[in-house]
């Protein structure tokens, strides 16, 4: 019950923080809406020439572009979320006081976490509501809202435990400042193989394994296909996704837990939880 | 009671070649109650000890425990013990927080009941001169005040050990004295033992019970500022100015161990005696016949000469 308290509190200051510099939150909203438009208008534009591409979702390449890369966005910064705000607390000394807590350091990235998780999801919401109630983008909706909010959660949970992955190499690969490799890599692989602005079915099979090693392909994947053709999870493709997703998603957050404690202990065997001077 | 034994601490940085040891078997005892400090130069292994007993650091070989947690295996419970203040002011205040905000975030992460945080707040508000500064924003209030906010959110749950590294170093003379008094009322009314760095050897002579001088990560002297002096004194000195005629003082050299220097028409007489205490009467009894006194000046050895000599 403390922990929970904690992490609200760790959560809380981020709220107060961006209440004090709400243009920050602005700015992160209009770079948010500007990526999407930028897809929207070349998937506008571009849109007849690829509808036959994309049958099995509705032949409509705006609705295709514009859901993954709303979700995309989402899933990258959670990714993203534990290996950044390790870095920030250890350059401004804050890690070491957190650390002479009980857990203080993982209370404090789960802290991080669900301030992120609200905040992204919210944003989340309002492109969603933009591009189907005022910008018109095709999309069955509500009716998908609780199916897609499953999938979400299932993508929120593996790039969570993949980014706690990339948090471990904090202090296993003393990567401690710039890009960390494994979430670098992954993001990297997401754009080109998971089928976020193309289909797989683009790739020549000789490269398609990429593609079924990376558990957004199967998000992406769920997400169009709930959301533009109104599946259902008794859909075999759909149920496909969700079962894969939902494995990716349980082993990234063992390992990442596993992994993340480890190199907490590692970092009390070697320099600490902040610089030496 | 022992709050801190440990015995033979090593620790060292770096991988094989560039493997630098910081601290060469260093022995800690402190006991419940007291208030230790710790004293060396830039780059002697203070912070690094300081991490070691905080369970921030576990050392490649050492002994004992701390809080009854052994060193090696239980640093994590040894960090959820202790306070700890770091040197820099900010660290642990958020600036977007009023000075309020961030104690009760604090009390919250720190587990201080709901009924209780209040009343927590409110005490240390009030001994570090906090409470005028409640509705400001962290980001608005001096370093000095910062300073003393990160003092209160380490002094907010009264753990039995709180390490303080440089908790004065950003403060003025005022502040530096309310913030010792504090200390030294804590202790007194808790029994929490502290354990302080400090760059000022004064500080550490005016509250410390006990002081250890380390250097190049090694104990060069430990005990209480009187025991210290007796080990390292090798003797005192009282210098009489006064007007004297030479013979006069031929025969004083004669009868104490004395230098004499000429200064002008006067001369400068540096006697060296084992205790400044038993011998000034007697030598003032004894120069007084001879001539006219000017000036008295009494030297006895302070922390900061005993911190000279061992760190040479």
């Amino acid at each position: 019950m403390n922990e929970l308290r904690a992490i609200f509190s760790f959560a809380w200051i981020e709220f107060k923080a961006l209440k004090y510099y709400p243009s920050n939150l602005v700015l992160e909203i209009i770079k948010g809406y500007v990526t999407v438009f930028v897809w929207f208008f070349i998937a506008y534009f571009i849109q007849g020439f690829s509808s036959d591409s994309f049958k099995e979702f509705g032949g409509n390449y705006v609705s295709y572009v514009v859901f993954g890369v709303i979700f995309f966005q989402s899933s990258q910064a959670f990714l993203l979320t534990p290996f950044k705000s390790l870095s920030a607390a250890f350059w401004e000394k804050r890690l070491e006081i957190y650390a002479t807590l009980s857990d203080g350091v993982q209370t404090y990235i789960y802290g991080e976490m669900l301030w992120n998780f609200l905040l992204k999801t919210m944003t989340m919401l309002l492109f969603i509501f933009t591009f189907i109630f005022i910008v018109k983008v095709d999309l069955i909706f509500p009716y998908s809202f609780i199916n897609l909010t499953i999938v979400y959660l299932l993508l929120t949970c593996f790039s969570f435990g993949a980014g706690l992955i990339g948090a471990s190499n904090f202090f296993f690969l003393e990567v401690k400042q710039g890009r960390e490799p494994f979430t670098w890599t992954l993001g990297v692989l997401t754009q080109l193989f998971s089928g976020l602005y193309y289909p797989i079915s683009l790739f020549p099979e000789s490269v398609r394994w990429v593609s079924y090693m990376l558990p957004q392909s199967y998000a992406f994947d769920a997400v169009r296909r709930i959301a533009i053709n109104g599946a259902s999870f008794s859909n075999k493709n759909v149920m496909i996704d969700v079962i894969v997703l939902s494995a990716f998603a349980i082993c990234s957050l063992i390992i990442g837990l596993k992994l993340f404690k480890r190199a907490l202990s590692r970092a009390e065997r070697t320099t600490g939880f902040s610089s030496l001077v | 009671m022992a709050v801190i034994n440990l015995v033979g601490i090593r620790k060292s940085y770096g991988k094989r070649k560039k493997r630098m040891e910081v601290l060469h078997g260093i022995d800690v005892h402190v006991e419940k109650g007291e208030i230790f400090g710790l004293l060396g130069r830039n780059g002697a292994g203070k912070t690094t000890l300081i991490k070691v007993m905080a369970g921030l650091l576990i050392p490649d070989v050492a002994k004992g425990e701390v809080l009854g947690y052994d060193v090696m295996k239980e640093a994590n419970k040894i960090r959820a013990s202790v306070s700890l203040v770091a040197p820099t002011a900010d660290v642990g205040v958020d600036p977007v927080l009023t000075v309020r905000q961030n104690l009760l975030f604090w009390a919250t992460v720190y587990g201080i009941p709901s009924k209780e945080v209040d009343k927590s707040i409110d005490e240390v508000m009030e001994a570090l001169e906090l409470a005028k500064f409640e509705d400001t924003w962290a980001m608005e209030i001096s370093a000095g005040t910062r300073q003393r906010l990160a003092i209160a959110r380490a002094l907010l749950v009264k753990h039995d050990l709180v390490f303080l590294d440089e908790p004065t170093v950003k403060l003025d003379m005022e502040a530096a004295k309310m913030i010792r008094n504090f200390i030294v009322d804590l202790r007194n009314r808790f029994g929490i033992t502290f354990f302080m760095t400090t760059h000022l050897i004064e500080e550490a002579e005016e509250i410390c019970d006990r002081v250890m001088i380390i250097d190049n990560g090694k104990v060069k002297a430990v005990g209480s500022v009187e025991e210290l002096r007796n080990t390292f004194a090798d003797g005192e000195e009282i210098t009489i100015i006064g007007k004297f005629n030479a013979l006069d003082v031929k025969r004083l050299e004669e009868m104490w161990k004395v230098e004499i220097i000429r200064v002008g028409e006067e001369f400068q007489l540096n006697f060296h005696v084992e205790d400044v205490d038993l011998r000034i009467s007697a030598i003032i009894e004894s120069v007084k016949k001879y001539g006219k006194i000017m000036d008295i000046k009494t030297k006895r050895l302070t922390l900061n000469d005993i911190f000279k000599k061992v760190t040479v």
